[in-house]
């Protein structure tokens, strides 16, 4: 198994349980409400719960929405510029992708590693929600967000990748929107 | 003397940012990652710009990560995604689309005047405009050739309605202005229906009004054969196997999903968050009536995840942005470049107007909302216009911007979406025959700037 194989199937992966995540948290969503008008007895914690939730969630997806090109971008100017000068920007952008989730992972492993020894927790109210899961994952779906900058580098900027991964190349849409 | 240098100080980083953030965006820089890393440049200039100053930029940039969309707002983004990935998978727009075709058969354009409203509804449920002209073209396009329709004309429409339904309540735009510029996402669902219902009356009294002054346009070519239409239109029908049960099951699941949504986030019953919460579990019912399983739902769940994360991450780096924004001094400088340039306040609207414009040929909505939210909503209040007025303003405007000739992005997606179907009809005929709806739109944004009413009349009543 190839090292991009590898790193798409844990992204994918991720997203999968992100996604059902997502769906599982509609449901207690909804049983807080249902709770709080027939039975008058709220799912205690909900906001807190769901408020971790949606970092851990994107943290989650991020590493497979870079490879999937689903990242919002404007191709507009650069799908008329030749083949080569496409590939000098492709890997600017790439670059700079791979340097944004470094320097998360770099200005935060600190602060992570203290809230898990600290026992750091968010939330006043109703329930306390340790803090140490939502920044571990902060920290992991950067370091496959940085991952999958990597790999689509290799791809597209030094044609190392398997060909046909993932969508076609510069087929003329002017927004990836990856549904 | 300290004050003009930091002022030049200030100006001098506000051109490199924006021309940065410009230059990267232009050169196909994912626009989450631009926004960031200009921030971090921002924040790396103003804070001495040595190598304290870029372990500070680091530490920012974790502390937003973590930080940003922690709140329980931001759920509400991925579970109305979850409600439209439903609604949109069952087949009820397209239902409605059928049924409203039918039912209109006596009135010409009918075709037409029900791709504007299954498109309004089918964008409402995408959350995107440009995702849903090119699913929809495909859908009437098709449809509106059979019955002889002008091919340009049939494609206008599409693309001028995909903007409508940004304006239905819980769209994603509204969401995210709402999240950008600390507004009550509530009021602007309400400030949103007078004006979406006023630009769909303009919008369909336009098309009835092609319809009569010439017939050929929707494919009636003489008077016999206008006498013989409707019976045309039954016969081309019949194989058309749409009940009337199903056409009313899908209708009103629709109806009951806004309206239980809505109601329920304006009579306070529930918060955004819960009626998205409320509105994906209406959806998945919906689905399962409409005859989805296992498969469809999973691939609807599969749908969001995708979509969701770039959004979200946008977000992330959006209130990065903000920030930087608000350190830089950059906000302020622009501030004072609009309000003691001594133009009047429509002026500084139309300037508004003008950039929208530039940027809908080169970025999605919810891109433009995330580069000039932050900036031109705080100028809009402190020249008097109300915010939740601005906030459908601003919607309008950007959409609009995205049918502006020659460039707007939503006419070369219907035209790629249609490409195989149909490579004769050429952009020119399709931005011809979308400009009117760019014009009603238009319209429809200047009596919003001169009568706000039209917007703060709904909220101000239910809030």
């Amino acid at each position: 198994m190839s090292f991009i194989t590898l790193s798409d199937v844990v992204s994918k992966s991720l997203m999968v349980l992100a996604a059902a995540w997502t769906f599982g948290l509609s449901f207690l969503v909804l049983g807080n409400i249902v709770g709080r008008f027939v039975f008058d007895a709220p799912i205690y914690g909900t906001a807190e719960i769901v408020s971790a939730s949606i970092v851990v969630i994107v943290f989650l997806q991020v590493g497979f929405a870079i490879r999937s090109r689903s990242m919002l971008k404007a191709d507009f100017l650069v799908v008329r510029l030749p083949i080569n000068v496409q590939r000098i920007f492709l890997a600017i952008s790439y670059f700079l992708g791979a340097a944004f989730f470094l320097m998360i992972i770099t200005g935060g492993w600190e602060e992570s590693i203290l809230s898990y020894v600290e026992g750091e927790y968010e939330g006043e109210g109703a329930l306390r929600v340790p803090s140490w899961p939502a920044r571990w994952t902060v920290l992991i779906g950067s370091g496959l967000a940085l991952v999958n900058y990597l790999v689509l580098a290799s791809i597209d900027v030094f044609n190392l990748g398997p060909p046909g991964v993932g969508e076609e190349r510069n087929s003329g849409s002017t927004i990836n929107h990856g549904s | 003397m300290r004050n003009e240098f930091d002022l030049l100080f200030e100006v001098n980083i506000a051109i490199l940012l924006i021309v940065s953030l410009i230059v990267l965006v232009a050169i196909g820089v994912h626009i989450a990652i631009a926004l960031g890393m200009t921030s971090a440049l921002g924040i790396f200039l103003v804070t001495g710009a040595d190598i304290n100053a870029f372990q500070s930029v680091q530490s920012m940039l974790a502390a937003t990560a973590y930080e940003a969309i922690r709140a329980y707002v931001f759920a509400v983004i991925p579970l109305f995604m979850l409600m439209g990935e439903f609604i949109g998978k069952s087949g009820v727009v397209t239902d409605v689309y059928r049924g409203i075709n039918r039912l209109l058969r006596q009135l010409p354009g009918r075709l037409v005047i029900a791709t504007i409203i299954g498109n309004a509804l089918f964008s409402f449920v995408t959350g995107v405009s440009i995702a849903s002209a090119a699913a929809f073209s495909r859908i009437a396009y098709p449809e509106m050739r059979r019955f002889g329709y002008h091919k340009g004309f049939a494609l206008g429409a599409v693309a001028g309605s995909s903007c409508l339904g940004m304006l239905i309540p819980p769209s994603v735009l509204m969401i995210v202005w709402g999240i950008l510029t600390e507004q009550s996402i509530g009021q602007i669902f309400a400030a949103g229906v007078f004006p979406g219902l006023l630009l769909a009356t303009l919008f369909i009294f336009y098309v009835v009004a092609v319809a009569f002054l010439s017939p050929e346009t929707v494919g009636i070519r003489s008077k016999i054969e206008e006498e013989n239409d409707i019976s045309r239109v039954d016969a081309m029908l019949e194989g058309d196997e749409l009940s009337t049960t199903e056409f009313l099951i899908s209708l009103l699941g629709i109806i009951v999903v806004i309206v239980a949504v809505l109601g329920g986030i304006w009579f306070g019953v529930f918060t955004p968050t819960e009626g998205a919460g409320a509105g994906a579990f209406i959806g998945l019912m919906l689905g399962i009536i409409k005859g989805m399983r296992w498969k469809e739902i999973y691939e609807s769940i599969l749908s969001v995840g995708r979509t969701s994360a770039p959004i979200l991450l946008l977000l992330v780096t959006a209130s990065l942005y903000s920030r930087t924004l608000a350190m830089t001094g950059m906000a302020n400088a622009i501030e004072s470049l609009f309000l003691g340039s001594g133009m009047e306040p429509w002026m500084i609207i139309s300037v508004m107007v003008l950039i929208w414009f530039a940027l809908g040929m080169i970025i999605d909505s919810i891109s433009i909302m995330l580069l000039t939210a932050a900036i031109f909503a705080p100028i809009a209040v402190k020249l008097g216009y109300d915010p939740i007025a601005f906030a459908i303003i601003a919607i309008i405007a950007i959409e609009a911007g995205l049918l502006t000739p020659p460039f707007g992005l939503l006419v070369y997606t219907v035209k790629s979406a249609i490409q195989e179907i149909d490579p004769d009809v050429d952009v020119v005929s399709i931005f011809k025959s979308s400009t009117p709806y760019w014009i009603l739109m238009l319209i429809g944004m200047v009596l919003i700037v001169i009568f706000p009413e039209i917007a703060t009349y709904l909220p101000r009543l239910l809030f």
